[in-house]
């Protein structure tokens, strides 16, 4: 049996997700809802009770209007980033220490693709996404494995055996029936040809492993 | 296809806009005929600014601006407008290139990255954005993000969480502001010989942590590797021109290197594996 911490990022917002309706028993980590303090935030990952094997981060769907005015970054964007990233971390240095464990972060598919959400969604969504790659690549080296689930937002969608395969195989990414091919290549199409109008710059001395965490074998892409 | 043309005597502001890619865009906006109103957070940037730019005589100001500093906004905004009247070109540059461990990060770490390189384009866009749309006369944000807004490495997870953010909130800017006279571009730089090997040497007091002793031999080490790798790089003021070009143009996003299109496709390819 897991034993699997569950985070929801803000109880506030309607959400397609919750953590209730997960296929495993979660213990819910409790920290204030108010809490932002980071260390504060590590600190309640790091010492909660228990053999802890994964950590489950949610993030449900804003269901608010698209324009807001005036916007509230800080309720929006600044707190549950901060709160994602003392969770997240807190459970990286809990699971590394440990030698095992992984930890997902369960996100709107809004996050990829062409800019259809409100303005304070998709900064957070993306800053989160850019944060949950980021540590994987971090703890690529460890046997800790982070992954990124994309839900639909509608809520229609059982993740039961995506969330199981994940917990298993650890991929970098579980995507939604939504983001299809076509709707990743539309995103990804005008930034190529942006960078095909570029020159070349200058050769650079080898720096390490630049965006090693997307080779498909390291990101656990299914083969075809 | 030039859609807003920004007229020659339009004005500029660039924040970050003493030393490295803020200055080469300053240099840019004044070669293509704007004032330019160049901010700055350091006082000995500023001086060194100040005469870099000497011969732009009065087309080029000088103004001291803490991005994370909401006060500093309004003020800036107010010297705007009781000066100039209107502000044409907005140019979020400020940002610090700190990287490290995201596991290892402190509170302050995290306060410090966020707060200028995120926190510090919403300030900017949410100072001037209503002022520029409300004034009337053509307009563009250039927000800078950097390559790590699109790909992650292993050693920068702060940073490109704050760069993330920095690229959606532009995309989503250009939708908002389609058909209107405000464009957006966001600028995603490779390597450029700036000096943003040195900002953990300018982390403000607020900013750090009173019970730890930095380690200064690593400190050297890491700023004498990056300092060599960074002087390889791109031109500021090259780049500052692609920047220009960018708002000419109305590109969505402005690149510096087409050697980097490899690690972006690798992330593509990782989506459509899973598609």
């Amino acid at each position: 049996m897991r034993s699997i911490i569950g985070v929801p990022l803000d109880d506030n917002i309607s959400s397609a997700l919750s953590l209730d309706a997960l296929p495993f028993p979660i213990m819910r980590l409790e920290v204030a809802d108010g809490e932002t303090n980071i260390s504060a935030l590590r600190a309640a990952v790091e010492t909660a009770p228990g053999a802890v094997d994964a950590l489950i981060l949610t993030i449900g769907s804003d269901q608010r209007a698209l324009s807001e005015d005036p916007i509230d970054w800080e309720r929006r964007v600044r707190v549950p980033l901060r709160r994602a990233f003392g969770v997240l971390t807190g459970a990286g240095r809990r699971f590394r220490q440990a030698g095992h464990g992984v930890i997902v972060v369960v996100a709107p598919s809004a996050a990829i693709g062409p800019a259809e959400s409100s303005t304070p969604e998709l900064v957070l969504l993306r800053s989160i996404v850019g944060m949950a790659e980021a540590l994987r690549a971090e703890l690529q080296a460890s046997p800790v494995r982070v992954s990124i689930v994309f839900h639909d937002g509608a809520g229609g969608e059982d993740l039961s055996t995506r969330l199981t395969n994940v917990m298993a195989t650890g991929p970098l990414y579980s995507l939604s029936a939504d983001i299809s091919p076509e709707r990743i290549n539309a995103y990804f199409e005008p930034l190529l040809d942006a960078i095909e109008q570029t020159s070349a710059g200058p050769p650079l001395p080898d720096i390490g492993p630049m965006a090693a965490v997307y080779d498909l074998v390291a990101a656990g892409a299914p083969s075809r | 296809m030039r859609t807003h043309p920004i007229q020659s005597g339009s004005l500029g502001l660039v924040t970050g806009g003493a030393s490295g890619i803020g200055l080469g865009i300053a240099q840019a906006l004044l070669e293509a005929g704007l004032q330019v109103i160049v901010t700055d957070v350091r006082d000995d940037h500023l001086e060194e600014a100040r005469t870099r730019l000497g011969a732009a005589g009065d087309q080029v100001h000088f103004l001291r601006l803490d991005v994370t500093d909401r006060a500093q906004w309004r003020a800036a905004r107010r010297f705007v407008e009781d000066r100039f009247g209107a502000l044409h070109v907005l140019c979020l540059n400020a940002g610090v290139g700190v990287l490290g461990s995201m596991l290892e990060a402190s509170d302050a770490d995290w306060e410090w990255i966020t707060s200028v390189n995120l926190d510090g384009v919403l300030a900017g866009v949410e100072t001037f954005l209503p002022h520029m749309v409300a004034h009337g006369r053509p307009g563009h944000i250039v927000a800078t993000s950097s390559m790590g807004g699109l790909i992650v490495a292993n050693d920068g997870g702060v940073y490109s969480a704050a760069k993330f953010g920095v690229v959606a909130l532009i995309e989503v800017l250009r939708r908002d502001l389609q058909g209107g006279k405000v464009g957006a571009t966001v600028l995603c730089p490779a390597a450029v010989n700036t000096n943003i090997y040195d900002h953990e040497r300018m982390r403000p007091v607020a900013f750090q942590q009173p019970d730890v002793v930095r380690d200064e031999q690593a400190l050297e080490d890491g700023e004498v590797f990056h300092k060599q790798i960074l002087a390889l790089g791109r031109d500021p003021h090259e780049v500052g021109r692609m920047v220009w070009r960018g708002v000419e143009a109305d590109a969505p996003y402005v690149f510096t290197d087409r050697n980097v299109r490899p690690t972006l496709v690798s992330r593509r390819d990782a989506l459509l594996a899973f598609a």
